[in-house]
């Protein structure tokens, strides 16, 4: 049994994964944490038929990342997590492929307060994991997750993606970011470009950092100009 | 009245003096702590920040505070040299406009004793012993009067503390053996009752260990020894560096901001021993007698 105290409000975990074997683990881990479980059995057709479930049925959702393979759900897992933050409803998204999805799951990670890596799902961790979703709707962060404003520089681009460096976080450590989490309004995105962003630059890992609030860096002025190199 | 706060950056340094006009901080470290560490204690104007070696872990700390839409910094002093040249100090400079157009930043790319009697904002007058003006104009890759290749660490700027006369703390940022050298031509007197210790008590580059970790003990004579190092530490501080503090210093305490098997291992079983492993934060009220710093795990 968990000490984490949740409020009386959260009781039943809704249960989204469509491996059966996962959504029965799922279940214990909720029942172990002294919750009840909700599994959501069949498919689900749209985001607003999973809001629409799930504020009638439960009152906190763990939710796999990967729901297409199965035809279970109409979208991924991280879209859900964030649809439901929106609506400050906790939810908690779990995945096997933290580091491999990252790509589809960073354009949403802001609103993802909870990645649990598959096998980490104790009791403890629900408990911990709905309190800390909760504590963001009322703007109170974890370190971790605090967004902070700072700079970041594009070193390389392709296609795809952007390749940065966040000096605040790591000046060693380059980043791999989809293009399209870059606002279009902000043009064509190239090498040597600075941006300000918000980051949670308190993250310990690549995966738990989001991006968000994209500016263009306004290039220096004044005396600042001369400290620019030629 | 003055307090000072050696914080727990992880594997960097920085310190904050909060004094009865404002906040000194002298070095940043990377990331948010000092960021969060501001935060909670309701900073939200920072009159100086003094980069005292401009290497890249160092200013990604200070960049997190420049963006910052929630604080003001009025004056930021920096030895530039070592970065000059690069992306990092473009990105500076970047942030320095962006904080400038909202908040009038001033900025001094040069840390040497000309700025001494500028520093101070309160009862706590912060003084730099060096880089000498000279040692500054030539920079890393040149070589000081004796023909010693200077690097950035050589030209690091020292930072120290004096409090109604008496030397209270000690920043000598990565100063080296060359830098330490030439510190002690051109300053008779740089003790301190406490020191973050250079490098994070590693190996200081260029000379042998022990002569330097003597050689800055004798001259600083500190009864606290800080080590701002990161968790689960191996190789910091250096065990050479413990010992011969101890051999050099009579009665001196030392305290490791991270956990250091090295420090762990040299207290062992001995409930007597008078240095403490992965103490965090730690503070130090100028005007309390004894002087005594207080730190973070001393609450468990």
């Amino acid at each position: 049994m968990s000490a984490t105290m949740l409020p009386d409000k959260i009781h039943r975990v809704a249960v989204i994964d469509d491996d059966e074997q996962a959504r029965e683990a799922m279940a214990e881990s909720i029942e172990d944490a002294n919750l009840q479980p909700v599994v959501q059995r069949t498919r689900l057709n749209s985001l607003d038929e999973l809001i629409r479930k799930l504020t009638r049925d439960a009152d906190a959702a763990l939710c796999d990342h990967r729901l297409t393979p199965r035809n279970y759900a109409a979208f991924q897992g991280a879209e859900a997590v964030a649809a439901l933050y929106q609506i400050s409803f906790p939810a908690l998204l779990v995945t096997a492929w933290s580091t491999e999805d990252i790509d589809n799951i960073r354009p949403y990670r802001r609103k993802i307060p909870v990645l649990i890596r598959s096998g980490g799902l104790e009791p403890r961790i629900i408990r911990e994991g709905i309190t800390v979703c909760l504590n963001e709707f009322n703007n109170v962060f974890l370190k971790e997750r605090k967004p902070q404003r700072v700079l970041l520089r594009i070193e390389d681009t392709d296609s795809s993606f952007a390749y940065v460096i966040v000096p605040s976080w790591d000046p060693d450590t380059g980043l791999k970011l989809p293009l399209t989490l870059f606002p279009a309004h902000l043009g064509h995105i190239d090498p040597g470009m600075r941006f300000f962003a918000i980051v949670n630059i308190g993250a310990l890992k690549n995966e738990d950092l989001f991006f968000d609030g994209f500016e263009i860096a306004e290039e220096p002025g004044n005396s600042y100009a001369d400290l620019i190199r030629p | 009245m003055p307090i000072l706060y050696v914080l727990d950056v992880k594997h960097g340094n920085s310190a904050v003096l909060m004094d009865d006009l404002g906040v000194t901080i002298i070095d940043a470290g990377v990331g948010s702590d000092l960021l969060e560490f501001l935060y909670e204690n309701n900073i939200d104007t920072v009159e100086i920040l003094i980069l005292s070696h401009a290497d890249k872990d160092h200013i990604g700390g200070a960049m997190s505070l420049l963006s910052s839409k929630k604080l003001r910094v009025k004056n930021v002093y920096l030895n530039t040299d070592s970065i000059k040249g690069s992306e990092i100090w473009d990105d500076l400079a970047y942030t320095l406009w962006d904080h400038h157009k909202t908040s009038d930043l001033n900025f001094e790319a040069s840390i040497t004793p000309h700025l001494n009697g500028k520093l101070d904002r309160g009862k706590v007058n912060v003084q730099v012993l060096g880089p000498s003006q000279y040692l500054a104009a030539k920079g890393p890759g040149s070589t000081d009067r004796n023909m010693r290749k200077l690097t950035s660490n050589s030209i690091s700027a020292v930072i120290r503390l004096v409090f109604n006369k008496m030397p209270i703390a000690l920043f000598p940022s990565d100063i080296d053996s060359i830098g330490l050298d030439n510190l002690l031509r051109g300053c008779d007197d740089i003790r301190a009752w406490l020191v973050v210790f250079p490098h994070h008590g590693g190996n200081p580059g260029g000379g042998d260990i022990h002569s330097f970790t003597t050689t800055f003990c004798e001259a600083v004579q500190p009864e606290r020894v800080i080590f701002s190092i990161g968790h689960n530490q191996s190789a910091f501080p250096n065990s050479a560096v413990i010992q011969a503090i101890e051999t050099t210093l009579s009665g001196v305490r030392m305290y490791t901001t991270g956990s250091s098997d090295v420090m762990l291992a040299h207290i062992g079983d001995n409930k007597d021993c008078p240095h403490r492993n992965c103490v965090g934060n730690i503070w130090l009220a100028f005007d309390k007698e004894p002087l005594e710093i207080i730190y973070e795990g001393m609450k468990s």
